[in-house]
């Protein structure tokens, strides 16, 4: 099973983490990814200032890079760019115009010409590799790990393509199979608010509180999520966001690749989890 | 198909791929009703629909609504209408950007960015967020962050050299290209 990786701007320093875990977690599930060469930036949601389909130009080049590379899918692990390159597949097929425009302002011989399949790594071990396959890998069951699936909004969309936007199950099908119990929380599919870190953070911390807050009324004792924007703010933001809300909201805030890293067999430090500013390390110990 | 338009507000964005539709709102207020960000907002976007069928340029391209939008597709999954609100809203950023009126941290924020991607090709965090604050002079915002953002430099989060890509000169011309349909 092969792939092109695309890591996203977040993976390469911010949120490390989540690249040295889903990398060191599909090698040894056997996943080859082959990441991008010289990829660019997917153009998250920031990029209207220029145009308002930025977003889909820049992520057309990424694909068109697979295409060179002979690749037919590209698996994403930051879901801002995972729904930016679908997006992009998506406008080119509904509007040929889009695509030729790309085509024609692509440098370095870059074209896209075939239809390159966008995957997320969740959805590539659900439906390409399949959850069985893990289960019968798991040597350290996750057995006690109270866990909070967080889906936030990017993951699941465009809407019912491998997950529902209303009922998320994807992270929870994943932790059971790696032998943790989850629980149901109100705020599993809300925005974290994490476009706006920079510029309002009062108003994303108190958007990222009341994730954590629903979280831990639900009893969990560690949050599961699959962005790196989502990660950034529930992991970082929990000091402020407690001081806002009034309300002790310490908890920590794992990426679904370190779970799986974990249950097969990984070492935390493999896997970032010593990167995360609130710590895991209580939590991992369990194990 | 034949149509009489009399506002040329209207009549610009029904211009626009992302707005074609915006005749098609029927007022069942889904979208205002799904929205993570109603309570940053003026009008919300049921009624910012209503008023770019009516006209109201001004009103909309001033309201902060349109900054505060984040993108979050919600409005955009659930409108029965089918209208893209999400990508609606990026193309009336737009617009208030053409017509100077736009006045808000995120604006600041998405011209860092852009001019972030133009030169590098990908996020360089350090740059970004100086140019942001800089340009904002969001004093309060830097305070807020300071702590976090030593503590992620601690942490080995921030970049001190950029990692750009081979030709970051090849980013421009795809960044720039308008479409209209």
């Amino acid at each position: 099973m092969k792939f092109a990786y695309y890591p996203g701007c977040s993976l390469t320093k911010l949120e490390k983490e989540f690249d040295l875990s889903t990398r060191a977690s599909f090698a040894k599930l056997g996943i080859e990814l082959i990441e991008l060469e010289d990829w660019n930036c997917c153009g998250t949601v920031h990029m209207d200032t220029c145009s308002p389909n930025a977003d889909i130009m820049l992520s057309g080049r990424n694909l068109a890079i697979a295409e060179a590379m002979e690749l037919d899918t590209v698996v994403a692990p930051c879901s801002g760019c995972y729904l930016n390159l679908q997006l992009a597949r998506n406008s080119f097929k509904n509007t040929p115009k889009l695509k030729d425009q790309m085509n024609a302002n692509l440098q370095d011989g870059l074209q896209l010409n075939k239809d390159i399949r966008v995957m997320h790594p969740l959805y590539t071990l659900i439906y390409d590799y399949g959850l069985e396959k893990i289960k019968e890998q798991v040597v350290s069951p996750l057995e006690g790990w109270k866990v909070a699936s967080y889906s936030g909004c990017m993951l699941t969309r465009p809407k019912d393509i491998y997950d529902s936007p209303e009922n998320p199950t994807g992270l929870d099908d994943l932790a059971i199979t790696l032998g943790a119990e989850v629980v149901d929380f109100d705020m599993k599919a809300k925005c974290c608010g994490g476009s706006l870190a920079t510029s309002h953070i009062k108003i994303a911390s108190e958007m990222t509180g009341n994730i954590l807050s629903s979280a831990k009324k639900a009893d969990a004792q560690v949050v599961s999520l699959a962005c790196p924007m989502c990660h950034t703010v529930l992991d970082g933001y929990q000091n402020i966001a407690g001081r806002i809300l009034k309300e002790e909201l310490e908890i920590p805030v794992l990426y679904f690749t370190q779970l799986l890293g974990l249950a097969l067999g990984l070492k935390p430090k493999e896997l970032g989890i010593d990167r995360h500013m609130t710590s895991a390390k209580p939590l991992v110990s369990m194990i | 198909m034949s149509r009489v338009v009399t506002n040329p507000f209207l009549e610009e964005v029904l211009n626009d791929m992302n707005g074609d539709q915006v005749l098609q709102c029927y007022q069942c207020g889904t979208c205002t009703g799904s929205c993570p960000m109603i309570e940053q907002m003026q009008y919300g976007p049921r009624k910012i629909l209503s008023m770019i069928q009516l006209g109201m340029e001004e009103e909309v391209l001033k309201s902060p609504d349109i900054w505060f939008c984040v993108s979050c597709y919600s409005c955009t999954n659930r409108c029965p209408r089918e209208i893209p609100i999400t990508r609606l809203m990026g193309t009336l950023r737009k617009m208030a950007i053409a017509r100077g009126w736009a006045k808000h941290h995120e604006v600041n924020f998405g011209n860092a960015f852009a001019t972030t991607i133009k030169n590098h090709g990908r996020i360089y965090e350090s740059a970004m967020m100086a140019r942001y604050f800089i340009t904002a002079m969001d004093i309060k915002g830097l305070i807020a962050l300071a702590p976090i953002g030593i503590k992620m430099f601690l942490k080995g989060k921030i970049p001190l050299l950029p990692d750009n890509i081979k030709k970051p000169k090849s980013m421009q011309p795809l960044c720039e290209i308008q479409e209209k349909e």
